[in-house]
């Protein structure tokens, strides 16, 4: 049963109920009305007959109407009935009966006949005017709970077929509600964001390790046509050879460092201590622009993936060329290493593009990379001075 | 051919450079934008190959830059970003042509002998025919110094006239340059020429638009 019609069948037996309970409380109000009337009217009409009876009991004329009778006690013609009944107003069903006492062992009956009163010779009359206004009364309670049912279920509606678009936009009018539906809708949207956030995440990461990737691949690739090539003597083929190793080692680290970033192979520790410096010199050797004044306390003696400290130091030094200040001498860049951290400043060309670009190139992932080996990556740009340090252990 | 390389990794670059000196082309290094720039601007190259992502300034911002300066060099962008998006970002940019990473030596080479023979692009930079100043990039056009306000229209038919001058440029040419495929039926050419006129011509002593009747028009200081 859709939301609309439970709550059309809820709001219409709601009106079944309350028109019900009102035709019942009617009926009753005209009964209590009716004996109230009555009884009113039989005390007025026993104060005069008191009174009539008191001036000259011998002429008293008591009323003998289809509805009223009068009898006094101790007369042929009073019913025999009436006799049990002690001064007071009794109400039986069909009869009214009004004692009053004339005088010591001398009562005043006033009976009122209610089967031929107004109410109960027109009972079916009446009865059926109220069945027919509870008819009413429900049908118009129905058209106004069915009315009422869909348009408190409309927004529930237009907010399913704005989900069921699929692309994640919500109304204004949905998310400014103040009311279940708006908090819904607001849920639903931030939702959305957080699931856009992460596919466009997940599209960013994609891409970094296709252009990551092909970079390696186009270098085999080329290499590998120039290794065909008849023009190429051997000189230029060994420099191809030299050229696809380091590219497939690059690969593999790459492809190694993904993995971890996606989670899907845990960081194996090494026994063997990593060379720090030899890695250093290895990347500083494919960054001829960079110079770099080192600053050694101590080389750290490190028990990790060598790639893994192989692709922190890389994104380092190509942070440094994408958003260094370059001068006539290249890249000025300091490194301090000490027996528990190392850490990278230099000066930025380029502030607003390094805040734009979250701080600069591949700190996203040296952060990642930096959990995973559970180390501390931190960077920090003041001014015109970028630092990013690496806290290991 | 005298080529540009433009590429921040250099195992890649030398295999390009030592591949396109087989095929006899002189090729000039640069590692990132800003050097390239700089090269491009102050020397003639045929060609340039340029990667995107590159440090200091990327391939999209050169060759915008490239193009503000005046620079037709043809640009072949070598990148592994390859969606729609990117490509578009690239034609937008200013480039001529677009190869993707992992790509064959023997396409590059292939590529850069197309790109060669059309020659540099005379679309880019600031035309001037007598006084008349037309600047491609800005979409700017002035006459003695004084700014003439063109609508899209009205532009691409002095871009037309300009690319050709002081050579004709037949009723079609025009015609198609402005509306494709769709030339509307009445003769619509003839109005916006006429109001072309009024705003490069009137006011000046030399007029520039010319029309020869039955053939077409041409932009010339006669």
């Amino acid at each position: 049963m859709t939301f609309s019609n439970r709550l059309s069948l809820t709001f219409g037996i709601f009106t079944v109920v309350i028109s019900l309970l009102f035709a019942v409380l009617f009926a009753d109000a005209l009964n209590l009305l009716e004996e109230k009337l009555i009884g009113s009217l039989l005390r007025q009409e026993a104060a005069v007959l008191e009174e009539g009876y008191r001036r000259d009991s011998a002429s008293l004329v008591l009323p003998d109407l289809e509805q009223l009778k009068g009898y006094l006690s101790g007369q042929r013609d009073t019913p025999e009935w009436l006799a049990p009944f002690d001064p007071g107003y009794h109400d039986s069903q069909d009869f009214q009966v009004l004692v009053v006492e004339l005088e010591p062992e001398r009562f005043l009956y006033l009976v009122y006949d209610e089967r031929i009163g107004v109410l109960d010779r027109n009972e079916a009359e009446i009865n059926l005017l109220l069945a027919g206004v509870v008819a009413v009364v429900m049908l118009i309670g129905f058209a106004l709970a069915w009315t009422q049912g869909r348009r408190l279920s409309a927004p529930l509606v237009k907010l399913a077929d704005q989900m069921s678009a699929g692309n994640g936009a919500i109304e204004r009018e949905l998310l400014e509600r103040d009311d279940e539906i708006g908090l819904l809708s607001r849920s639903y949207a931030e939702q959305m964001e957080r699931i856009e956030a992460f596919i466009a995440r997940e599209q960013a990461f994609t891409q970094h390790a296709s252009h990551e990737l092909s970079t390696p691949l186009s270098i085999i690739r080329s290499n590998l046509e120039l290794m065909r090539e008849p023009r190429a003597d051997v000189e230029m083929q060994q420099k191809s050879v030299a050229r696809m190793e380091q590219a497939i080692a690059r690969m593999q680290r790459q492809i190694g460092i993904f993995l971890v970033l996606a989670r899907e192979e845990q960081l194996r520790g090494t026994e063997e201590a990593v060379d720090f410096e030899g890695v250093l010199e290895e990347l500083l050797s494919d960054h001829p622009d960079i110079v770099l004044e080192r600053v050694v306390e101590e080389w750290p003696a490190l028990h990790v993936d060598a790639d893994l400290l192989h692709a922190v130091l890389q994104n380092m030094l190509s942070n440094i060329e994408r958003h260094g200040e370059r001068t006539s001498g290249g890249y000025f860049a300091t490194l301090c290493v000490g027996s528990h951290s190392c850490s990278i400043r230099n000066r930025i060309d380029d502030p607003l593009r390094v805040s734009q670009t979250r701080g600069g190139f591949g700190l996203q992932i040296n952060r990642k990379l930096c959990i995973a080996a559970g180390w501390k990556f931190e960077h920090k740009v003041t001014g015109d001075t970028f630092a990013a340090t690496v806290t290991f252990g | 051919m005298r080529i540009l390389l433009v590429e921040d990794d250099q195992d890649l670059a030398s295999t390009i450079q030592d591949y396109l000196s087989l095929e006899s082309h002189a090729v000039d290094y640069a590692h990132d934008g800003v050097v390239a720039l700089h090269l491009a601007t102050e020397l003639e190259f045929d060609a340039v190959i340029l990667d995107v992502a590159m440090p200091r300034m990327d391939g999209l911002e050169f060759c915008k830059r490239l193009r503000v300066q005046g620079k037709g060099t043809p640009v072949l962008m070598l990148t592994a970003r390859n969606t729609l998006e990117d490509k578009l970002l690239g034609f937008e940019s200013g480039t001529d042509d677009y190869l993707t990473k992992p790509f064959a030596l023997e396409e590059l080479a292939a590529r850069l002998r197309a790109l060669s023979t059309r020659g540099p692009r005379s679309d880019v930079g600031v035309r001037a025919v007598g006084d008349l100043q037309i600047d491609f990039e800005r979409q700017a056009v002035s006459r003695s110094g004084k700014a003439l306000k063109l609508n899209r229209v009205q532009f691409a038919l002095l871009k037309a006239l300009a690319l050709a001058s002081p050579g004709l440029v037949s009723r079609e040419s025009l015609e198609y340059s402005i509306w494709g495929d769709e030339v509307p039926e009445s003769d619509a050419l003839r109005t916006h020429v006429y109001r072309l006129r009024n705003i490069v011509d009137r006011g000046f002593e030399t007029p520039l638009i010319h029309t020869a009747h039955g053939k077409g028009f041409r932009l010339a200081v006669d």
